[in-house]
């Protein structure tokens, strides 16, 4: 039997793009550019990536690492400040194991010509399948991603 | 309207029970029992009341004042052991201001023939509306009803 345990952690992570918070904003509400930057990535294999950008609405992505076992994220938007606010809380399993409990509170802040991301998360991490500098690297990792798609979009 | 912030805060609750942990893990589960001790002030009557205790499944309590502002609770449920934990994410409304949104964890520990519950909020609270001062103290007041509601299914039983 699993032995029981919950951490209880959080961190903030600051980055500076060089895009409006309106631009910023869309990567994370625009269903095709969110699943570019967040789901989409060498080694990924999507089984589904769902999403329902509105209060209340859920977004659940399935996947797999270089073949690995099943990785599910279920997310619900909690609150939605056009342009400058989103607040998510979301799980995750691995194998069919809860990993994490999270609730995540991202604030688009206009800096110069560009946007300044604050993202705060404050976890619940289970059962020592996952701790919070993990989740901090892989965080870290998506926003960089972010910051490749809004290049991109630039570029194109 | 007051400018965008989101105050990030935790806080911790224990308490010890005179119940097992499968007695105190019911008072949250079950739709029936546990409205008779989540609930506001006496004086605002019963409010509306709804729960689907599962992973994804939602509650909400709205209740208020008669003819004030309305309190609006909302949760979407993240994790369920039973007898040991659940952990849900949860919203406040007054009226149509939303005004925290928080991450609730409650641990579930035998103590002998009683349980300790471990209540752990990391909230974010929204644009100056409330503070985590005052949700724990409303915590500590619905936790003061829980365990009212236990002593009256002791005598009970």
């Amino acid at each position: 039997m699993t032995q029981r345990s919950v951490t209880h952690a959080g961190f903030t992570i600051e980055r500076v793009y060089d895009a409006s918070p309106a631009r910023v904003f869309k990567a994370f509400a625009d269903p095709a550019a969110k699943r570019r930057w967040f789901a989409e990535g060498e080694g990924w294999e999507i089984e589904m990536f769902e999403t329902d950008f509105r209060v209340g609405g859920f977004e659940r992505s399935r996947f797999r690492f270089q073949g690995g076992g099943p990785i599910t994220n279920d997310t619900i938007f909690q609150n939605i400040v056009p342009n400058e606010r989103i607040i998510i809380a979301y799980w995750m399993t691995i194998d069919g194991n809860p990993i994490s409990a999270s609730q995540a509170t991202m604030e688009f802040r206009k800096e110069g010509a560009g946007t300044r991301l604050v993202f705060t998360e404050q976890g619940a991490y289970l059962d020592g399948y996952d701790n919070v500098g993990q989740r901090e690297a892989g965080t870290r990792e998506l926003l960089e991603a972010l910051d490749k798609e809004l290049t991109r979009q630039q570029a194109a | 309207m007051n400018p965008r912030s989101a105050t990030h805060a935790t806080f911790v609750i224990e308490r010890s029970y005179d119940a097992a942990p499968s007695r105190v893990f019911r008072a949250w589960a079950d739709p029936q029992i546990k409205p008779r001790w989540f609930h506001g002030p006496e004086e605002w009557g019963h409010g509306q009341y709804e729960l689907d205790f599962r992973v994804g499944g939602r509650e909400r309590l709205a209740g208020g004042p008669k003819g004030g502002t309305v309190h609006l609770y909302t949760a979407v449920y993240q994790d369920i052991v039973p007898n040991e934990r659940i952990i849900l994410a949860y919203d406040m409304h007054l009226d149509d201001r939303r005004i925290s949104v928080s991450l609730m964890t409650v641990e579930f520990k035998a103590a002998g023939a009683g349980t300790l519950m471990t209540f752990t909020e990391q909230g974010a609270f929204l644009d100056g509306w409330d503070d985590a001062g005052g949700r724990e103290r409303g915590s500590v007041g619905l936790l003061d009803q829980l365990g009212r509601e236990l002593e009256r299914q002791a005598r009970e039983s």
